[in-house]
């Protein structure tokens, strides 16, 4: 009796916020794709971190989806395919994120009666424009699979399937969450959805982005500032922390590019402990530049 | 117990150090990261007389400093992520280091220089009062140790009855940025006029 109990437990799972959400690590985070996205208020934000209030979520995993970095755990079981095919379900619209993620995982199509509904069309369009710049194939709308007669082997073969379908079902919830799920960036790696902009006029290269970037974009490697735009999921991140004001992320979808700048290593003329700059003539480290000099010394 | 803070008696500072080693060896501190820091001030020079002789009119002092705990910290506001916090029960004033970025903003708005940036750790600490020893019914390490029971702590109201309100010295920066809870009293070279 108590294995049954136990596995039947294991098969449901609450959603909830892991640490990798972003106002973990930044209690000043202004990242709220999930907020936005529930219908149900049941995210309560504390001390500027999430947490799910079961007693509303209905498990709608419209946060699931949402979040961009994936930091959102859960089963998102109201998507129903059917052959690479998405079922229409008027009780909810797909995002263009989930359709893009879904192209990878084998959708080709959305099942639907005609003529769509609006909401579905505006997202299938979108989505096929985005596909178009990802050098991939549109996603198509038919009415219904056809029920093919099958022959002996076919039969086999679905059967096969069906069972799989069944085995997946009945798998414990953990089994089937995979790490990164929701990130669009693990589906499209030579690709880049956003390009983190920088003002080279306003950034004192500080790093404050460098740590905080969950995704690792900014690297110093031969004097060079280097960041792979590839790895952009949005999170916003970088552009919360900058106390200049010098980051921008703008959605672009094109082949991934990496920004390279060039960038010189020198000795702050006040403390002595190098630093890096844009410009070569810049003699004091930002510590420093910003310190009124009569204040007592860190150091 | 309200707002706690240290009190300076910075007129029998003899400039051991003892206090900024202790604090180094509690908190285990890499080398040039000090959260207690000891400032040496010297002024003036020899002069020549008319008649010949030789007088001096050099003035020197030592100066202890850690944290001091202010009532408006510059070092909370500037913080990007919000990893500082000022604790309600006591005022003491905390970076949390798991949220830290090590964006040192706080090391460039502390005008006491109180914050430190460790550049292994990426991460930047500061004095906490020794909240753990305190809780444990001891004295944070600087007052322990110093060999001339030169620092003392307390709540600040009580230490300002007992020793005055003065908390700014000479080469020191204007109270007014961020309102430290400091009593000091200071060497007779080191008294504003």
């Amino acid at each position: 009796m108590s294995i049954l109990v136990n596995w039947l437990e294991s098969m449901h799972k609450e959603i909830i916020v892991t640490s990798k959400c972003v106002r973990e690590r930044n209690r000043k985070s202004t990242c709220g794709f999930c907020l936005e996205k529930c219908e149900h208020e049941a995210i309560i934000v504390k001390r500027n971190t999430l947490f799910i209030d079961t007693s509303k979520c209905t498990m709608c995993a419209e946060c699931i989806v949402a979040c961009p970095l994936s930091a959102i755990e859960g089963i998102v079981n109201n998507r129903v395919f059917d052959n690479g095919s998405l079922v229409f379900d008027s009780n909810y619209v797909p995002t263009i994120k989930e359709l893009l993620i879904y192209k990878k995982r084998g959708m080709t199509s959305i099942q639907a009666p005609q003529p769509l509904s609006k909401n579905w069309k505006t997202v299938l369009i979108e989505s096929n424009s985005q596909l178009q710049l990802l050098d991939e194939s549109p996603f198509v709308v038919i009415e219904k699979v056809r029920d093919e007669v099958l022959s002996r082997r076919a039969l086999f073969g679905s059967l096969q399937k069906e069972g799989k379908q069944l085995a997946k079902k009945m798998a414990p919830a953990s089994w089937k969450m995979e790490k990164d799920d929701w990130k669009i960036t693990k589906y499209y790696p030579y690709y880049q959805f956003y390009t983190v902009r920088l003002n080279i006029e306003k950034c004192t290269l500080c790093q404050a982005c460098f740590t905080l970037c969950p995704e690792n974009l900014f690297h110093i490697k031969d004097s060079k500032l280097m960041i792979e735009n590839e790895k952009c999921v949005n999170c916003t991140s970088c552009t919360d922390v900058c106390p200049e004001n010098a980051l921008e992320i703008v959605p672009e979808i094109k082949r991934k590019s990496e920004d390279k700048r060039n960038i010189h290593q020198k000795a702050c003329k006040n403390c002595g402990h190098t630093f890096y700059t844009f410009d070569v003539e810049t003699e004091k480290c930002h510590i420093c530049m910003n310190r009124d000099p009569d204040w007592l010394s860190p150091y | 117990m309200g707002q706690i803070g240290f009190y300076i008696n910075q007129s029998i500072c003899q400039g051991c150090k003892a206090c900024s080693v202790a604090c180094k060896d509690k908190n285990n501190t890499e080398v040039g990261i000090n959260f207690r820091r000891v400032y040496t001030k010297e002024e003036g020079a020899y002069i020549q007389q008319p008649n010949g002789g030789i007088v001096h009119n050099v003035k020197s002092y030592y100066f202890s400093i850690a944290c001091n705990h202010c009532e408006q910290p510059a070092c909370l506001k500037s913080c990007p992520t919000g990893a500082i916090v000022k604790r309600e029960e006591d005022g003491v004033v905390t970076i949390d280091q798991e949220i830290c970025a090590g964006a040192q903003l706080c090391v460039s708005a502390c005008p006491y220089g109180g914050p430190q940036y460790n550049n292994e750790t990426f991460k930047s600490n500061k004095c906490n009062f020794c909240i753990d020893l305190q809780e444990k019914g001891e004295d944070p390490v600087c007052v322990a140790t110093c060999p001339l029971g030169a620092i003392e702590f307390g709540a600040i109201e009580e230490l300002r009855n007992k020793y005055g309100k003065i908390r700014q010295i000479k080469g020191m920066p204007s109270p007014s940025i961020t309102k430290p809870n400091i009593v000091i009293t200071p060497h007779r070279d080191a008294k504003l006029v």
